[in-house]
């Protein structure tokens, strides 16, 4: 091994045995997934591609280093106690990911993994948590240590009329008399983001567990818009929670949010 | 274990002095840059990552400014340890084996100043656009697409010139260090190009991203930082020992097992992916287990005995210290990959313990091993004693705070890992639940970066005083030395 | 080979180092042997055999087919449309507009929407011969009709199956036909040999 092209050969094919088992083998195996068809009884295609909003969301959710936190992953149920935990109905799968301008699974969860944040939260709710985690109703939360990041909401005068977005907080932790808080674009894309994360229809890599319900059922009780069950093939969730709307959240059916009913006492 | 006639060459007691001093001259303006280069962005990166400790555990410390984001910080973090720290000192390091192995001068000094220069712009210009929101999205890949040609050119400027460096050697074997340094080269060129390619020219689809990131975060840690570690590992220890290596042949094998064997891996249990890619990547982890075994068994055979009575300097000191880490830092790797182990630690602080330890503890400690030998010789390459040019106590102290940095941060690490993976188990644990558990382990691992933060000032204030002196001696001295050159030409 | 160690005085810097020749030892070697060999059979075990639909915990392509829900409605349908396209779309087409002159349409055909399965299961398990009127979405069609029996070809689950497709497509909406309807009609019709003719269908009740 005192030959310089006999090293360079060796370490050549060292990575090039590498490179075509991790890199060129699954692309061109996966690197052209389509829509598949879902397994239920009334089979749909999944996924479907992010709304604007949503998909504007995504890359605020990037600038702000979320998935230093937050992973998009579920793992099955051999695997961890994802499942357990009411983070999915199944385990992620790569055809989860293929409208994701930028796939963010993420690798370390300081936060609780955020696959399937649109199952347990709406709009309304992802923004009280980004005005401030502490502050949502929840004895649990007031430990979080999610930062707060209000520098993506304004807190001003209130005009002629309080706004249609501004967010409503408990009286003690309310800003001065006269002020609202109303959230910038970018946090409402944000809300609109995570709150239209699902990944629920199950596939044929990911079947349901044996005995599941009917597949096609939307899920009861969970905080998802009533135009979510249009949603269950994980498209038009953010049709309901639709963040441009964002009324005093009239499609929200918990429409002051976390912040100030005491409702979601879910682990987040 | 017989020890047969060696097919390698006698050592060769000490070059002629004037030689040596031409080989040391001729690189000392791009090594000493990208030395300087690499202090600096460790200091940052250290600050940074002491930043982001604190918003750990008071998470409205500095919340109000967008580009002070636990995840901007974080990710400015990573990349100035990385692309700002660790690169440039394993390039500086690897091209200066190059020249001291081949005997060779360094070949286009000046293409090599270029490149360290542009190197550190692209990462400065990389940081920045990061805490102002434009990072990628991918992990230890965040810097934006744009700066991604200057980084990409610059490498290949240095590396062409450590080429050059390796073809104009002086006939004879090889010796592994040489090996190992023409493999780093090799391997970022390749694992930078495809990421860049495949993520940011055009992005292939999906969760295919994160395949190719994780298989470039996993070669850049495993394979890339081990060979630019191992290098510096491999050459010090035996030289500064005054021993020869044990066997050059368990030094090939460990060689070639990390390339192929570290090259496979980098998915965590569980991702998204299908089952043969989890496998395979299981497997190479695994197999790791050898090129471990074979460099701690071949080193610690070198020098073993010999370890208590010697003084080999900081130099010595850091370097055995960081071999020790690799050695403990790959055993984890080892065992996270497992299912049984995985399946509990993946997602925890287990894993960012792991990679802590691997780059402070490791990457940093080998760098700054051959730096402290090696700046001396190129600042005052005329010098008879030239380890006697730094400061005694400073560098007492940075190995002492280095040490307890990268010592007390793991343990800190594992433990909260540990305790997050397991408490993460039961369903009945809110998940803020289990990380309030961590919360002590975490106001711990703050003094990692706090210590590495001090001991980079020190080492910084001991290299200033290294250069001033140096600089002071030189103009003193300069008709001797003009003297002196007449008589040895 | 040790080499001649030069003056250890601390101002004469150490030679360059050198490589001993030492042999790997073998116990190294077959560590490295053992855990190849458990590489491939984990891999050959667990990997799914690069079958990118073969995700954790599955460890087969066999083992996520047969994890798949089973509907038996669905099933039921799809064995109805294929073997309809199997054998009867041969002649009465795969539109069912059948042949004009030959093969009576089957969309809107007042035979096969009857309310039960009397004579079309008897038509499908024993064949028809003779003059037959069929009052058809295109209109009345009058032909002399010659079907051959495909008793003995198909199970009941599969006749039963394909009439149901057929009294469900272009148009059509009747009731579904029970594999037991067809097994009863079988049992009835057993020593009946030759093939129906439509006098002799038109007789019995349509029930």
């Amino acid at each position: 091994m005192n030959n310089g092209p006999v090293l360079f050969l060796g370490l050549f094919a060292s990575m090039a045995i590498s490179w075509v088992t991790f890199v060129l083998g699954p692309l061109a195996q996966m690197g052209n997934l389509q829509p598949a068809r879902t397994v239920a009884a009334l089979p749909a295609d999944y996924p479907n591609s992010p709304p604007g909003l949503a998909a504007q969301g995504a890359e605020v959710y990037r600038a702000c280093g979320c998935a230093y936190c937050h992973t998009q992953q579920v793992r099955p149920s051999e695997l961890g106690p994802d499942l357990a935990r009411g983070w999915g109905v199944r385990r992620s799968v790569a055809h989860d990911y293929i409208f994701d301008r930028t796939a963010m699974p993420g690798s370390l969860r300081l936060g609780p993994d955020l696959a399937n944040a649109g199952l347990r939260m709406d709009a309304m709710a992802v923004l009280a948590r980004l005005w401030d985690p502490r502050l949502v109703n929840n004895l649990d939360a007031a430990h979080s240590m999610m930062p707060s990041y209000r520098y993506l909401f304004d807190v001003r005068k209130i005009g002629r009329a309080p706004s249609a977005n501004a967010l409503p907080v408990r009286p003690e932790f309310a800003p001065p008399e006269g002020s609202e808080i109303v959230p910038r674009p970018a946090a409402r894309a944000l809300a609109a983001y995570v709150a239209g994360l699902r990944q629920e229809p199950y596939l044929f890599e990911a079947p349901p567990p044996p005995g599941a319900v009917n597949t096609n059922a939307p899920a009861s009780g969970t905080n998802a818009p009533p135009n979510g069950t249009n949603a269950t093939n994980g498209t038009n969730a953010t049709n309901g929670t639709n963040a441009t709307v964002l009324p005093g959240g009239t499609n929200a059916p918990n429409p002051q949010s976390a912040i100030r009913n005491p409702q979601s006492t879910h682990d987040p | 274990m017989s020890v047969t006639e060696a097919p390698v060459p006698a050592p060769i007691a000490a070059s002629p002095q004037l030689s040596r001093t031409e080989l040391e001259a001729s690189g000392a303006a791009p090594l000493l840059c990208l030395f300087a280069g690499a202090a600096l962005w460790l200091l940052l990166a250290s600050l940074l990552a002491l930043l982001d400790s604190v918003k750990l555990h008071s998470a409205a410390f500095l919340a109000s400014s967008p580009m002070w984001t636990y995840g901007r910080v974080h990710a400015a973090g990573d990349t100035a340890l990385l692309y700002g720290f660790c690169l440039p000192a394993a390039l500086g390091v690897g091209l200066w084996l190059l020249c001291r192995l081949g005997r060779a001068r360094l070949a286009g000094p000046a293409v090599a100043t270029v490149g360290a220069l542009g190197w550190n712009a692209a990462v400065a210009a990389g940081v920045w656009a990061i805490l102002r929101g434009g990072g990628t999205g991918y992990e230890v890949f965040e810097m934006p697409g744009a700066v991604a040609p200057l980084l990409l050119a610059s490498y290949l400027l240095i590396g062409i010139c450590g080429l050059m460096t390796f073809r104009h050697r002086e006939a004879g074997p090889l010796y592994p260090s040489q090996w190992f340094v023409i493999g780093a080269l090799f391997w970022f060129a390749w694992i930078f190009s495809t990421a860049a390619l495949l993520l940011l020219g055009s992005p292939v689809r999906g969760v295919l991203q994160a395949l190719v990131n994780w298989w470039y975060e996993h070669n850049l840690d495993t394979v890339f930082l081990g060979f630019a570690g191992l290098a510096p590992v491999f050459y010090f220890i035996p030289k500064l020992s005054r021993r020869p290596l044990h066997s050059y042949y368990q030094a090939a094998l460990a060689f070639w097992m990390l390339a192929l064997a570290g090259s496979w891996g980098g998915i965590p249990g569980g991702a998204p992916l299908p089952a043969w890619l989890a496998a395979a990547s299981l497997v190479g982890t695994v197999l790791t287990v050898i090129p471990i075994a074979a460099v701690a068994l071949n080193l610690y055979v070198t020098i073993g005995d010999a370890l208590p009575a010697l003084d080999g300097g900081p130099a010595l000191r850091f370097t055995c210290a960081g071999l020790i880490f690799w050695v403990v830092a790959g055993a984890q790797q080892v065992a996270g990959a497992l299912p049984s182990v995985g399946n509990l630690t993946d997602f925890t602080w287990f894993t960012t313990a792991q990679r802590d330890l691997f780059r402070n503890g490791f990457a940093a400690m080998t760098m700054f091993g051959a730096i402290y030998y090696i700046a001396p010789r190129l600042a005052d390459a005329k010098c008879n004693a030239p380890d006697g040019l730094w400061k005694r106590s400073l560098t007492r102290l940075h190995f002492g705070l280095m040490l307890a940095g990268v010592g007390l941060g793991y343990v800190a690490l594992l433990v909260a890992g540990v305790f997050q993976g397991v408490a993460f188990q039961n369903p009945a644990n809110s998940f803020t639940a289990v990380m309030r558990g961590t919360m002590m382990a975490l106001r711990l691992s703050a003094l990692e970066p706090l210590f590495l933060t001090l001991g980079t000032m020190v080492f910084l204030l001991n290299f200033a005083l290294l250069l001033n002196g140096c600089r002071a001696r030189c103009r003193r001295e300069s008709p001797a030395v003009a003297g002196m050159r007449k008589e040895g030409a | 080979m040790i080499p001649e160690a030069p003056k250890t005085s601390a101002s004469v810097e150490p030679g360059e180092p050198a490589a001993g020749a030492a042999a790997v030892p073998v116990w190294l070697i077959l560590v490295m042997g053992l855990l190849l060999f458990w590489g491939m059979v984990y891999f050959d075990v667990y990997g799914g055999w690069f079958n990118p639909e073969v995700f954790e915990p599955f460890t087969s392509y066999a083992q996520v087919s047969s994890s798949q829900p089973y509907d038996p409605e669905a099933a039921f349908s799809a064995l109805g449309e294929s073997t309809f396209n199997k054998s009867c779309a041969l002649c009465h087409q795969a539109s069912g507009l059948g042949k004009e002159g030959q093969f009576p349409p089957l969309a809107g055909s007042d035979w096969l929407l009857a309310p039960g399965p009397n004579r079309i299961g008897r038509i499908v398990l024993n064949g028809l011969s003779g003059p037959i009127r069929v009052q058809a979405a295109n209109g009345i069609v009058s032909l002399n009709a010659t079907m051959a029996p495909l008793g003995g070809t198909y199970s009941d689950e599969e006749v039963a199956a394909a009439l149901t497709y057929a009294r469900r497509q272009w148009g059509n909406n009747a009731s579904k036909i029970t594999p037991d309807q067809i097994k009863t009609i079988r049992a009835a019709i057993a020593g009946h040999r030759a093939p129906f003719t439509p006098d002799e269908l038109l007789a019995i009740p349509a029930q």
